[in-house]
């Protein structure tokens, strides 16, 4: 009988054990600001993983994922606001709309070439925040919205902690989502389309509906990471959703490794530490991503995901102990 | 419609200015559109060499007091010298036939660091200076044509001159053209894929820089500047029809006619709409553009 063989999953077992009890008491010992960190760094995980889905994995390029962000967000506030919604539903619908959103808009201009995609994508995000600029009726334009308190019942939900496990588990189910889809027929369906559209229509399937699912997913993503972030920060403006964060979310899958399921994680930790360290000087933090962008694509395009999987093999390969 | 004739004096005076603007996109874009045509790579840091064209425009007319005539070529050497840095990490990448999404997002990353050193060397403030002004304002039974307009018009039109007769009659315009047809016949005859890539790299951002200089006087220069610009310049090749050299000149004329246009009938405010709703409705509807460019569609 073969002794008991430490595999790889094992040892992800163990690290992804480990990290989430970190990850569940990490806001009993940190303060506001941390804790703040930790709600901004999960809900880029949740929009980077749907633009993962979207373009580490089907292969479609967007440059206007701040558009669905904005959506989002924009409809769990005035949800909240207006209508007294709860909001955990409030959220949910958000996320909901802009995936609708998505699939709509993904008909028409998904038949495109990326370059193309690229463009309208953009052009589509930014004609969105000169909307929301300039319909002040709705959005209150550059003032932004604001968040009444928050509350379920009896529970009070300001608390930056209280958030913080709401958020929590909006990522777990999320990021297990997502295991599923890029795991289930629907991933395998992307990830050939990837590789080749006119292969993956000769065996019946429609690509334009796939690549319009997957724009939804990414977009149902980005309207939960929107709902979530206006929950956060209890205040939204059309400065949180210009080109720039687009370009951010884009560059965490591309630090962290596309179409790695943890490369989201990875190029989020990244983007945060990067972000604190050049807090107080905007143009220098702009540099960083920049260069170390450049970077990645040079010399590791397959990001900080691709060495992590190295070194896990090298490990197991190296150490005898895993072999039992 | 019969207009008061005041109004349609204004009209005509708003179709004018329009088309100013529609030259300098015209010019710009072209650039985009070598760049596109020779190397099929979307080049979102163009914007960044219309900006350093704008400072360089700006130090020597309005620090060093220098006449348009040395203005215009050493921006042109400014341009070639950017167009050359950018080109090596981006060749680096072609050469390894990395993914067309990844040379993308590659422009926009040197894009980031050139706009963010920009605003370290020159902070964000934003500058502004006069253009030449040697030529007379012409007036036509009150219809003006200021001498801004019309160093646009001519400067526009001598540069473009000078693009197509280098690009289509001299030897090194006609490699890039073969080069840009069929990369692997080119290259059996003799044509090195490195330096026709560079070459298009450098003339794309030389157009560039020129565009910043004559941009300069008619907006402001500022490190961001650089991106309002490249979106014109897109939708003008879109509404030309991506990748046709004289579509980018007829698309940017009417881009800029009717941005004006949009701006007297909407309103300014929603002028900046027009060139977003350009790129989607017209590469939604009709990605050929107007003049007729096939674009291949899944």
């Amino acid at each position: 009988m073969k002794g008991y063989r430490l595999t790889k999953s094992d040892i992800s077992k163990v690290l992804s054990i480990a990290s989430l009890l970190f990850l569940f008491l990490v806001p009993i010992h940190l303060g506001v600001y941390g804790i703040y960190l930790f709600n901004l760094l999960f809900i880029y995980v949740i929009i980077s993983t749907g633009l993962n889905i979207l373009t580490g994995y089907a292969g479609q390029i967007s440059f206007g994922q701040a558009g669905f962000v904005a959506i989002g967000a924009y409809t769990s506030s005035l949800l909240i606001a207006d209508f007294n919604t709860p909001f955990l539903i409030s959220i949910v619908i958000g996320g909901l709309f802009s995936s609708i959103i998505g699939f709509l808009l993904g008909f028409p201009i998904l038949r495109l070439k990326e370059i193309y995609l690229a463009m309208v994508t953009l052009a589509w995000s930014m004609i969105l925040q000169l909307l929301v600029i300039h319909m002040d009726k709705l959005t209150n334009g550059w003032d932004g919205l604001s968040l009444p308190s928050l509350t379920i019942g009896s529970v009070d939900f300001n608390q930056d902690q209280s958030i913080y496990y709401v958020i929590f588990t909006f990522t777990l189910a999320l990021l297990f989502l997502a295991r599923n889809i890029v795991s289930s027929r629907l991933g395998r369906v992307l990830a050939s389309i990837k590789d080749s559209e006119i292969a993956t229509s000769s065996l019946g399937i429609n690509v334009s509906y796939y690549k319009s699912v997957a724009f939804a997913i990414s977009a149902f993503y980005a309207g939960i990471g929107g709902g979530l972030y206006a929950v956060c920060l209890k205040f939204i403006g059309p400065d949180d959703f210009g080109l720039m964060q687009s370009i951010d979310y884009l560059l965490i899958i591309v630090i962290g490794g596309m179409g790695y399921l943890s490369g989201p994680i990875y190029g989020s930790i990244i983007i945060i530490i990067l972000g604190e360290l050049f807090r107080a000087f905007a143009t220098f933090q702009e540099l960083s991503y920049g260069i170390l962008l450049l970077f990645c694509l040079l010399f590791l395009p397959g990001g900080i995901s691709l060495i992590m999987n190295k070194a896990m093999s090298f490990i197991k390969q190296k150490s005898g102990f895993f072999d039992g | 419609m019969r207009l008061p004739s005041m109004e349609k004096y204004m009209l005509i005076q708003i179709t004018i200015s329009g088309l100013a603007n529609g030259c300098l996109y015209a010019l710009i874009g072209l650039g985009f559109v070598l760049i596109y045509k020779a190397t099929e790579i979307v080049n979102f840091s163009q914007g960044e060499a219309v900006m350093i064209g704008g400072y360089i425009g700006f130090w020597l007319t309005y620090l060093f007091k220098l006449s348009f005539v040395t203005v215009y070529p050493l921006a042109i050497i400014g341009g070639v010298l950017v167009g050359y840095v950018i080109s090596r990490p981006l060749w680096f990448l072609t050469n390894r036939k990395a993914p067309l999404f990844n040379i993308i997002v590659a422009t926009v990353a040197i894009g980031m660091i050139v706009r963010s050193l920009a605003r370290l060397v020159w902070s964000s403030e934003s500058r502004a200076y006069l253009g030449p002004s040697f030529l007379k304002t012409i007036t036509i039974s009150n219809i003006v044509i200021t001498s801004e307009n019309l160093f646009v018009f001519s400067i526009t039109a001598f540069f473009i001159i000078i693009f197509y007769l280098f690009f289509f009659l001299s030897k090194t315009g006609t490699s890039m053209r073969a080069s840009a047809q069929n990369p692997d016949a080119a290259s059996l005859v003799g044509i090195e894929p490195k330096k026709v890539f560079t070459l298009t790299w450098v003339i794309g951002c030389a157009l560039g820089a020129i565009g910043g200089v004559v941009y300069g006087p008619i907006a402001t220069i500022m490190p961001d500047s650089g991106f309002t610009i490249i979106i014109k310049a897109f939708a003008a090749a879109v509404l030309g029809g991506f990748g046709s050299i004289p579509g980018v000149i007829v698309g940017g004329c009417l881009l800029g006619v009717t941005e004006n246009l949009a701006g007297l009938f909407i309103g300014t405010a929603l002028k900046d709409l027009i060139s977003f709703i350009v790129i989607i409705l017209v590469l939604i509807l009709k990605p050929s553009g107007i003049l007729g460019v096939r674009i291949e569609r899944v």
